[in-house]
This record gives C-alpha cells, sequence and structure tokens, in this order.
C-alpha cells in the first residue's frame, strides 16, 4: 500500500506539469452562461443584451475608461439594446486569454486578433462563428466601410472576421534621416523605387562619413527582415513557410517556396554585403529593441517600415523629438494590395457569444457611427478633446490637457472604420483626401485575394518547417552567416522537414479556391 | 465463511487487532495530513485528466472530452525533423551537467559556509549567494548580454581588446555556449541547492564533532567521515528529484540568455526551445500537450529506473 501510494506520489510529481498547460481548459463551453446585465440597471430592461468585448492595450489602462464606457451605453442601450463592457487585454496577451476564455465558457462576445496571421488558429479549434449570415442581416455598413480588406477575415471560404483597415494598400519604404540625406547630399526621389543596389550605394556614403559606431540599418530579429521589404510577395493568409505567390499574387498561380528563390539568395548577399561593411550592427540577430526604438539612440540612419502618407506624417511628429530631424521615405515597393495587410486587426465574434445578432449590430455601429468610433479613440468631447474652431473634423486637446495627462485616449486604435475618425494636429482635413487618394491608386489587387491557407492538414510538417525557419532566418536575412555556405543547408532542412508537402497541399487547396470562385 | 477462518486464526485476527491499532496511533497525522492529500488530488491529480488533449485534435466547440481522436498525430511533429536527436541531446547532457555540477559545487559551499564561525558574515554570504536564484531571466539575458555584446560588452571591450586578442561575436561562435551557459545556470542556481544542503548539515548533531575532536580527527576527516555520509540522504533525494525533471530544460535560461539565437541552435536548442518555436504561430493546444507528456513519461521512467537502482545499491536511501 505504502508502495503504491509513493508510487502515486512520484507519478503526480512529474505529471503535474504536463498536466498545468491543460489544465485551465474545462471541459465544454457552458452554452447556458445567462447574459447578466449589469448590477445598475438589473431588472428594468431585460431585453439588454450584455457585450463583453476585448479591448487591447499595451498595459495601461485610462482613468476615464468609465466615462467613455458609460457614454457609448447612453447611445448603445436605448438604440440597438446593448450594453456594451469593456475587457482590456494587454495587446501580446490577446491569443492566450481569448483561447482560454472560449476554451473555458467565460462570457466573451467581442474578441480581437492582432498580428496572429488571420483567423485560421480559432477556427481550427473551433472558437468562432460564422459571420457571413450576420454580416449579410446586420453588417453592411462594416461591408461598405471596408471593401476589400475584407478579405482578411476569410478562412475555407467562409467569413470569420472582421478587418479594421481605412488603408487598403501598403507601401514598403525605408525611413532615413532627413539631416543626413542633406548632410551627404543624397539625391532624393519621392516617386522612386530603390533597388538593394542604389540603397548599398547610399549606406555606403553614410558609413564612410559617420564612422565605426554608426550603423545604417535599425533591426531587430523579430522584425521583418530585409527581404521583406524588398520582395513582391502574397502570403496567402498565412506565412512564408507555407509558399507565396511571386508578384503580390498578380497574373501567376504557382505557390512557390520563396526561400529557394533567387530573390531569397539576392537578398542574403545583400544583406551579408551589409552585414560585413558594417551597415548592420554586429549582434544585429540577437537585438531585442526594434529599428524605431534603435533609431532613437540616434546612432543609426534609419529604418525599414510601412510608409504610406499617415505613417510618414506621425514619424514626422515624433522624429524631431528623438533625434532633431525628419525623415524622408525611400520606396521600396509600389502599392500593393494582399491579403495580409488585412489581417493585421480582426474583431471576431467567438462561440461562447449568446447573441450574436446583437453583437454584431454593435460591431456594425462600431464601423458607421462617428460618434462612438470617436468615443472609442478619443474619448468625450468637451473633456478629452474639443474641436478646432468650426471644423467638424479637426480636434485638439482642451486647455491644459496634452498627450501625457489627458484622461482617456485609445493607444491601439482598433475600432471599426478610422477613416472616420478625428483627427489631432498636425493632421489637418486634407488626411482623408489622402487616405482617398493612396486607397484610389491601388493599381491591381492580388489575385488570391479572400484565400486563406488551411494548415491542419499538414501542421506536422508546417512545426517542422516553422522550427526550421526560426534556426536559420534570422542569421541569413541579416548577414551574420555567410549565404553561400548556409542556403543550400538550409533548403536541405526544409525539405527534410516537409516544406514541399505544405506547398503542395497549400497550391491544392488554392486551386479549389480559384476553380469554385 | 471469513469470519469462521478469523476466528478459526488467532494469529491472522492478533495481527489485525495490531494493524488496526496502528491506525489508530497514526489517525491524527492521516488527519493532519488531509488538507495536504486533498489539494494534492485537486491540484495534481484531476488536472491529469486533461492529458486525454494530447491524443486529440481539440476543438472548443466539442469540448476536450468531446474532441476527435488523433491518435498519436500530435507527437510526430518532435521526431518531425532531423533535429530530433540534437534537441534530445542537448536537453539530456546539459541537465546531466547541471546535476553533477550543481550539487558538487552546493555541497562544498555548503560545508565551507557552515564553517564561517561569525553569524552576521555567514547570513550575508547565503544572503549574496541566493540573490541570482531570484533574479527573472528577463534580467540575467541583460546582464549576460552587458557581458557577451559584441560591440559594447564587457568581455569583448575591457578584456580582449587590451590584452590584443580580435573580438568575438559571441552569439554567433556556438563552440563558447557549452562553457557559457553552465557558468550562467550555476550562477543563478547554487545559492538554492546550497541551502538545502546547509540545512542538513546544521541538522546534524555537534556531538559527532566533539567527539571526534576529541579523537584528533582533522577538519578534512571530519567532513569526509561524518558530515559527507550524514549528507547521503539529502544528497539522494536531491539526485533522484532533480532526475525526474532531467527531460525538462529551463526554457529561460535556452531561451533568453542565448537571445534566441539561431545560429547557436545546434549547441543550445533543447526540447522546449523546439516546441515554442514549432508552435509559436499556431498555439496548438494539442501538440503542446503531446510535447509535455513525452516529456513527463521520460521524466517517470528516469526516476523509477534511478530509484530501482538505489534501492539494489543502498536499500535504507531509496525514495520508496
Amino acid at each position: 500500500m505504502k508502495k503504491l501510494i509513493v508510487l502515486l506520489l512520484a507519478l503526480a510529481m512529474v505529471l503535474s506539469l504536463a498536466a498545468c498547460g491543460a489544465g485551465g481548459q474545462a471541459e465544454a463551453p457552458a452554452q447556458d452562461a445567462p447574459a447578466a446585465n449589469n448590477g445598475a440597471n438589473a431588472g428594468s430592461k431585460e431585453e439588454i443584451y450584455e457585450v463583453v468585448m476585448e479591448y487591447p492595450t499595451f498595459g495601461v489602462t485610462f482613468p476615464d475608461m468609465q466615462m467613455v464606457e458609460d457614454a457609448i451605453n447612453a447611445r448603445t442601450e436605448p438604440e440597438i439594446g446593448v450594453h456594451v463592457t469593456f475587457y482590456p487585454i494587454m495587446a501580446f496577451d490577446l491569443n492566450s486569454t481569448t483561447n482560454l476564455m472560449v476554451s473555458s465558457g467565460e462570457k466573451l462576445d467581442l474578441a480581437m486578433s492582432m498580428f496572429e496571421g488571420g483567423v485560421g488558429g480559432y477556427v481550427n479549434k473551433g472558437a468562432l462563428i460564422e459571420l457571413d449570415d450576420l454580416v449579410a442581416e446586420y453588417g453592411q455598413g462594416i461591408v461598405e466601410a471596408e471593401g476589400v480588406a475584407m478579405a482578411g477575415g476569410y478562412f475555407g471560404g467562409k467569413l470569420y472576421g472582421v478587418p479594421t483597415e481605412e488603408k487598403l494598400g501598403r507601401v514598403k519604404t525605408f525611413f532615413a534621416r532627413k539631416d543626413m540625406v542633406e548632410k551627404y547630399n543624397i539625391d532624393y526621389d519621392p516617386d522612386k523605387i530603390y533597388t538593394y543596389e542604389e540603397m548599398s550605394e547610399i549606406f555606403a556614403t553614410v558609413k564612410a562619413g559617420e564612422g565605426e559606431t554608426f550603423y545604417c540599418i535599425g533591426m531587430s530579429a523579430g522584425e521583418d527582415p530585409i527581404y521583406t521589404w524588398f520582395d513582391p510577395v502574397d502570403y496567402l493568409g498565412a506565412s512564408m513557410a507555407s509558399g507565396v505567390l511571386m508578384n503580390y499574387g498578380v497574373g501567376s498561380d504557382e505557390i512557390v517556396n520563396y526561400y529557394a528563390s533567387e530573390n531569397f539568395a539576392e537578398a542574403c548577399s545583400y544583406a551579408r554585403q551589409w552585414y560585413e561593411a558594417g551597415y548592420l550592427a554586429p549582434d544585429v540577430n540577437t537585438v531585442t529593441d526594434t529599428g524605431s526604438t534603435q533609431m532613437q539612440s540616434g546612432n543609426y540612419f534609419g529604418y525599414f517600415s510601412n510608409g504610406e502618407p499617415d505613417m510618414i506624417a506621425t514619424a514626422n511628429t515624433n522624429y524631431p523629438a528623438y533625434i532633431g530631424s525628419e525623415i524622408v521615405a525611400f520606396k521600396l515597393s509600389d502599392i500593393h494590395a494582399v491579403s495580409q495587410n488585412y489581417q493585421s486587426t480582426i474583431w471576431m465574434i467567438p462561440i461562447t457569444c449568446d447573441n450574436p445578432e446583437k453583437t454584431m449590430q454593435w460591431l456594425n455601429m462600431m464601423y458607421t457611427d462617428v460618434e462612438i468610433i470617436n468615443l472609442l479613440q478619443y474619448g468625450v468631447e468637451g473633456v478629452h478633446y474639443e474641436f478646432r474652431g468650426d471644423s467638424q473634423w479637426e480636434i485638439q486637446y482642451p486647455e491644459g490637457i496634452d498627450g501625457s495627462n489627458v484622461g482617456y485616449q485609445s493607444i491601439l486604435n482598433v475600432w471599426g472604420d478610422k477613416s472616420l475618425d478625428y483627427v489631432l494636429p498636425p493632421r489637418d482635413e486634407s488626411y482623408y483626401q489622402d487616405l482617398k487618394d493612396l486607397n484610389a491608386s491601388i493599381a491591381q489587387n492580388s489575385d488570391a485575394l479572400g484565400y486563406c491557407f488551411d494548415s491542419e492538414p499538414v501542421k506536422t510538417q508546417l512545426a517542422a518547417v516553422n522550427s526550421v525557419i526560426s534556426e536559420y532566418v534570422a542569421s541569413l536575412a541579416l548577414g551574420v552567416v555567410d549565404p553561400d555556405q548556409v542556403i543550400p543547408e538550409f533548403l536541405s532542412a526544409l525539405e527534410a522537414a516537409g516544406i514541399n508537402e505544405v506547398i503542395a497541399e497549400n497550391q491544392a487547396q488554392y486551386d479549389a479556391w480559384k476553380a469554385a470562385k | 465463511m471469513s469470519k469462521a477462518i478469523k476466528l478459526a486464526d488467532p494469529a491472522r485476527a492478533r495481527k489485525n487487532a495490531v494493524r488496526w491499532s496502528k491506525f489508530l496511533r497514526f489517525l491524527p497525522f492521516y488527519i493532519m495530513a488531509l488538507p495536504g492529500i486533498i489539494y494534492l488530488i485537486c491540484n495534481n491529480y484531476m488536472p491529469m485528466a486533461g492529458i486525454v488533449i494530447a491524443f486529440k485534435n481539440l476543438n472548443f466547440r466539442k469540448g476536450i472530452f468531446g474532441s476527435d481522436w488523433a491518435g498519436l498525430a500530435n507527437f510526430k511533429f518532435l521526431f518531425a525533423s532531423k533535429d530530433a536527436w540534437i534537441i534530445t541531446r542537448n536537453t539530456l547532457l546539459y541537465n546531466a551537467a547541471f546535476i553533477v555540477l550543481t550539487t558538487l559545487f552546493a555541497i562544498i559551499i555548503a560545508i565551507l559556509l557552515n564553517e564561517v564561525q561569525q553569524k552576521l558574515a555567514s547570513r550575508a554570504y547565503q544572503t549574496f549567494i541566493l540573490l541570482p536564484y531570484l533574479m527573472s531571466w528577463v534580467i540575467v539575458n541583460y546582464l549576460a548580454n552587458a557581458f557577451l555584446a559584441a560591440d559594447t560588452g564587457l568581455i569583448n571591450n575591457s578584456i580582449l581588446e587590451p590584452l590584443g586578442i580580435k573580438a568575438i561575436s559571441w552569439y554567433n561562435s556556438k563552440q563558447y555556449w557549452p562553457v557559457i551557459l553552465t557558468v550562467v545556470h550555476l550562477w543563478k542556481s547554487l545559492g538554492y541547492a546550497m541551502i538545502i544542503y546547509l540545512s542538513s548539515i546544521v541538522g546534524i548533531s555537534q556531538d559527532y564533532y566533539e567527539a571526534a575532536r576529541i579523537d584528533g580527527a582533522t577538519k578534512w576527516q571530519q567532513i569526509c567521515s561524518i558530515t559527507l555520509p550524514l549528507l547521503k540522504p539529502a544528497i539522494i533525494t536531491m539526485f533522484v528529484l532533480q532526475l525526474g525533471r532531467i527531460f525538462f530544460s529551463d526554457f529561460g535560461l535556452f531561451y533568453q540568455v542565448t537571445r534566441n539565437s539561431g545560429t547557436l541552435y545546434s549547441m543550445t536548442r533543447t526540447i522546449d526551445v523546439y516546441v515554442y518555436n514549432a508552435l509559436m504561430q499556431n498555439s496548438d493546444f494539442g501538440m503542446s500537450s503531446a510535447a509535455s507528456v513525452y516529456q513527463s513519461l521520460v521524466g517517470f521512467a528516469l526516476i523509477m529506473v534511478s530509484n530501482s537502482v538505489i534501492r539494489k545499491v543502498s536499500r535504507e536511501n531509496a525514495l520508496f
């Protein structure tokens, strides 16, 4: 008997950790969780449905959040019978929190996915409600606001999420210090698309002038590597691990292994050249600060960034204070529209939502109602902002308040249609025209818009491929190792891990999707 | 019928009576242990049902037990790449080295500390040695980086450069990492292991030492013939406990301190880091559970084997 107990204890000891990971998940989501109202209006209005929505933060919640919530509910309760409750979560914890809440059946009506590459991970776990019918019935405002960007919310041909994109295209650029561009008389043409070779020449000039401890490119291992800034690819709603379409998905149906392409080899050889010439910091593949943070040290010439007009405007507001110079954006790509652009922030309705209809009505309001959108983004008029003169769109902080002491402001702007946001200085109404121009300037959308790879059938291979990529790509793409030697090794490791099976599966799914379209 | 046998067998009846009285005598202790046992059942046994996740395609809609069975498919990714051997080797060898070295150094330091006569000094040393144990790996990562950074690091800047040696890109030179990781691990974990041994040493009765001194034993003889033998049960217990965790690597050490540098992987990647890198993107519960079930089973097997070996060698020191 004693032996048995001790045996069991030993078993428990080693297994308790294994069970830990699973312990948080209860058996089945409680479908009958009562749609309780807040205590405040219990009893009187039974038809009011409480929508619990995730509210992404960077760890700080503003003191007046309750005031904003109340102001929103003053509108939503009489109009659509919805009581909105914010559930603040650190942006980095969104994925784990959503998974945990849904798997344990906690009440959650509106979930946000940020930078996870789409909704596939949730759909394969059965965590989401399909939105096609709901959007058709209650969400027409969403469709009008998002247009082609709706492509980001599709998985397996069905809609599971609603993106929050006001910009329909992206432009890849290199943000460089304006003072240095002028100091070294660098030829700058805002409409020209720069190549590796041309950027090399610019870096060489700057490095020669600034010396040993000055680096040209601020970059960390966690950010998109150099090649992604030069290469026109469509990730097909997933990542490079499962193959890509070249030329932003225009005109080609063949899914290819990007790492085996000429482009990747070229990118790595330039990266190597840049690393050896000291344009990149020696520890660049282990640095954890982002490029824009490194810029603020003053020891860097520039960093890679998306460079739509509003991004450039924001950078030019911030950088003079950090480094004493504005920035100029060297264009590296044309404006393009691919699914991955629309997958960065997505609203989803999880299965723990008891009343998807009302939730969708609230979501629709977030995409159509100017007052609600700006309540969420800027807070209450007269308290957190006021209009500039007679303008209906230009706002400013009230007397004595600035960005540092305002009682409410949303740090992450993920609220519905952002083209209905008011604008703070230095932006003015021209912002709206710029946005329209930008969206109109997209020449051609990717053919694969709305297609999203379902990795479930090949998840074993994909996990192994991802592991190989994490081993090689950061050092290869930042020039820390010799590409001539390492690329062949990398490619054979990818093949051994099964990248060809993954790509074949992707191609089969894509062909089927295309045929059905 | 059984009653008849019992009556007919007074020896057995007596035995039962003894057992019963023994139980009654120890009853208070059982009752005292009850909260702990209940806690253990609730916290360690009930969630164990979740192990089934490792064999399922988890679907929230169907719940854990309603999800479809996946057989052993979730385990496949662990062995899918050619790295399976490397990560297993790294995990086992590093942990084996850590166990041996930590035990060795912890005992040495515990004995030395025990010999420090001044109370205040002894307390101060203990605290200093324990301090790193309380630090987060993220902080250790930055401390190590202050030494190892290629351009601003202490070693390259203040040691190698004055000596005229070319700077080393530490985060891209894998050959140094077995040593670096071992040093960092020892620096961080010694304090805790040392405290356990020190408390055992303090518990040894002074009478033995007094008797030994009267007989003219030197310090070294006292250590070899009194301290170490009396420390043996503690060493064996700690050893077996650590052995059970040999397949679990310290994620903070292998991920944070190496700054997840891909060029070091063949020397530094352990199972936990591999699982993290492979599943970061799709957070697949089935596959992550499979990985920890696999680690647990290996750990369990190791505990059983090592304990039975110990039981063969010296019965009274075995855990069970």
